[in-house]
């Protein structure tokens, strides 16, 4: 339902061809140390992508480099076409769950709110309809009856929920997510996804850092495997998620890992 | 002579002293003590949620070198010579902090005592000089370290209001800038560039409201009054507006009872009296909430354990 009311049509997009997110030659280095190095890949409209990798690897790195958070040291990066700055409104970004501090003084609803700052005057109120449109986003998120909890007495999860909350209020066409499934229960995870994917079906594309190598095939239909020294190889799930790409990516420490996953055991967790 | 200086800054300080202002000097101190406070709580308030509580610590030991070389320049004390004095060394001391934390290995906290203690020094060596110089009108410009608030004089009272009430505005006007770059500086793409402008606001509200409040208060008060109205108000509110309003009335309540009760005690200095009013009305309400946790401790924690699951 979003989709017709922005210039930016995701259906027409697709159709020709523009891919959502481009990175030609990103490199990207903290002082002397190169994080990234000669990025190169293109993430099609409407994919829901899962960015994987090792601890150290850079995947925090290439999200905030294309939300232009880092400076990077050579390259460009597209988004739906255009420079970044062109198309800040269309783009929603989910930090890490712990680089907020939580015990700000406001409720749920209020974070929520926050999603909608850019779209109203210094002088006039955040107004009903916005107000209901924050509800209905947390509704979306099962968290309706927690509108008016503060935030120090949310739980980890509640507080992933309120923030993917405030993420769709902006209605984004491209979305960022850091470890969103970090640390969170089952129903959390559930609901997350579900929603995700739901956006996705409707157009939007989403970049999630995961950890979980056992659920990559079920939630994502892209995979992008971001590794210090390599190309990163990216496309759809069933082509690039492979034992040769895992090992490449995670290096062979990690060959129990990936024998446990070809044996379909889901219990392994990505953190090594 | 302030209106030669800075004539769009203090135009209105004639009109106000002349109309408004109290001509009873308790009065006209007690107003004084809590703009300041006023000014100080709101900024205090959001360096607290910036977690950068000391920064205005630090800043205001800056103020101590720019006040000196001022007075040692002009050869005034005036309220406009000191405040410029000390906002441009404030100033210099935020830009050398900032560039000393953009050093890795060197973490924030050792960047803020590094220039705090450097400027400090080099004010304390400034006073010397000066105290040993032969310049006239040199008494009372020690009083920076622990302030002269019942010296006020109507001048300096109305250049605070006036420059409290222009904060204050620009307050209102960043608001929601302010709460999402203290809850979430990188998170909102689409607000990254008012939030880039509200750094800049929020180190320009801490420079000024500092060097307001030093040729009055000095340099200890300044960090009380910068700090503790914050704590307060985190206790009391639920939402950013009122979290930042309720910490500025703290900070004028508190400047409004330290100066009473230092007119009252007539030994008692008003920077020291302020302070312990401030810290006063922190404990109350420590205690105010853990008296209402101890009458109904039960309840609370099984809500709490019940919604968790």
């Amino acid at each position: 339902m979003q989709i017709e009311s922005t210039p930016l049509n995701s259906g027409a997009l697709a159709n020709k061809g523009i891919p959502a997110l481009e990175f030609h030659n990103v490199s990207v280095a903290y002082g002397d140390a190169l994080v990234l190095t000669d990025i190169d890949f293109t993430i099609p409209v409407s994919a829901f992508v899962a960015v994987l990798g090792p601890n150290g690897a850079g995947k925090s790195t290439l999200l905030r480099t294309a939300l232009g958070l880092v400076p990077r040291c050579s390259g460009w990066i597209k988004i739906f076409g255009s420079d970044l700055k062109d198309v800040r409104t269309q783009i929603a970004y989910v930090p890490q769950r712990e680089s907020v501090s939580w015990d700000f003084p406001a409720r749920a609803l209020d974070v929520v709110l926050m999603g909608m700052f850019h779209e109203v005057c210094w002088f006039s109120s955040m107004g009903p309809q916005r107000r209901n449109r924050a509800l209905e986003a947390l509704d979306r998120m099962g968290m309706a009856d927690m509108a008016n909890r503060p935030l120090q007495q949310l739980s980890g999860g509640q507080q992933q929920r309120v923030f993917l909350a405030r993420a769709l209020v902006q209605e984004p066409k491209l979305l960022f997510l850091d470890e969103p499934l970090a640390g969170i229960d089952v129903e959390t995870e559930a609901i997350i996804i579900k929603t995700l994917k739901e956006l996705c079906n409707n157009g939007a594309t989403a970049l999630v850092v995961h950890h979980d190598l056992s659920t990559v095939e079920s939630y994502f239909d892209h995979v992008l495997m971001v590794n210090v020294r390599l190309m990163c190889p990216a496309g759809p799930t069933s082509k690039v998620f492979s034992a040769e790409t895992i090992k490449a990516t995670y290096g062979p420490r990690l060959s129990l890992l990936e024998e446990a996953r070809l044996a379909a055991r889901p219990i392994i967790h990505g953190e090594t | 002579m302030i209106a030669e200086t800075l004539p769009f800054f203090f135009f209105p300080s004639s009109f106000l002293s002349l109309s408004v202002l109290p001509t009873s000097h308790v009065a006209l101190v007690i107003l004084g003590a809590s703009t300041i406070g006023a000014l100080l709580g709101a900024a205090g308030s959001i360096m607290l949620l910036r977690r950068e509580a000391l920064l205005g610590d630090s800043l205001a030991h800056c103020t101590l070198v720019g006040v000196v070389c001022a007075f040692l320049l002009t050869g005034r004390k005036d309220f406009d010579v000191l405040f410029l004095g000390a906002l441009i060394s404030s100033a210099l001391g935020l830009i050398i902090i900032k560039a000393i934390q953009s050093i890795p290995l060197i973490k924030p906290d050792a960047a803020l005592a590094v220039v705090l203690a450097g400027f400090f020094g080099l004010g304390l060596i400034g006073l010397r000089t000066v105290q040993v110089s032969a310049l006239g009108n040199k008494a009372g410009l020690d009083s920076f370290i622990f302030g002269k608030a019942a010296l006020m004089t109507s001048s300096d009272v109305s250049a605070s209001l006036v420059i409290a009430i222009i904060i204050f505005i620009v307050i209102f006007i960043t608001r929601r800038s302010l709460a999402a770059l203290c809850f979430d500086s990188q998170g909102l793409v689409s607000l990254s560039s008012p939030i880039r402008w509200a750094q800049v606001i929020v180190a320009l509200i801490l420079l000024s409201a500092v060097s307001v409040a030093l040729p009055a208060t000095g340099i200890i008060l300044t960090c009380s009054l910068l700090i503790i109205p914050g704590c307060i108000a985190k206790f009391v509110t639920r939402s950013f507006n009122y979290y930042v309003i309720c910490a500025s009335c703290m900070g004028a309540l508190s400047g409004a009872a330290g100066t009473l009760l230092s007119f009252y005690f007539e030994n008692v200095s008003t920077g020291a009296s302020i302070t312990l009013a401030a810290t006063f009305f922190l404990l109350l309400i420590l205690s105010l909430r853990k008296c209402r946790s101890f009458f109904r401790p039960t309840p609370r924690l099984l809500t709490v354990t019940q919604e968790r699951s």
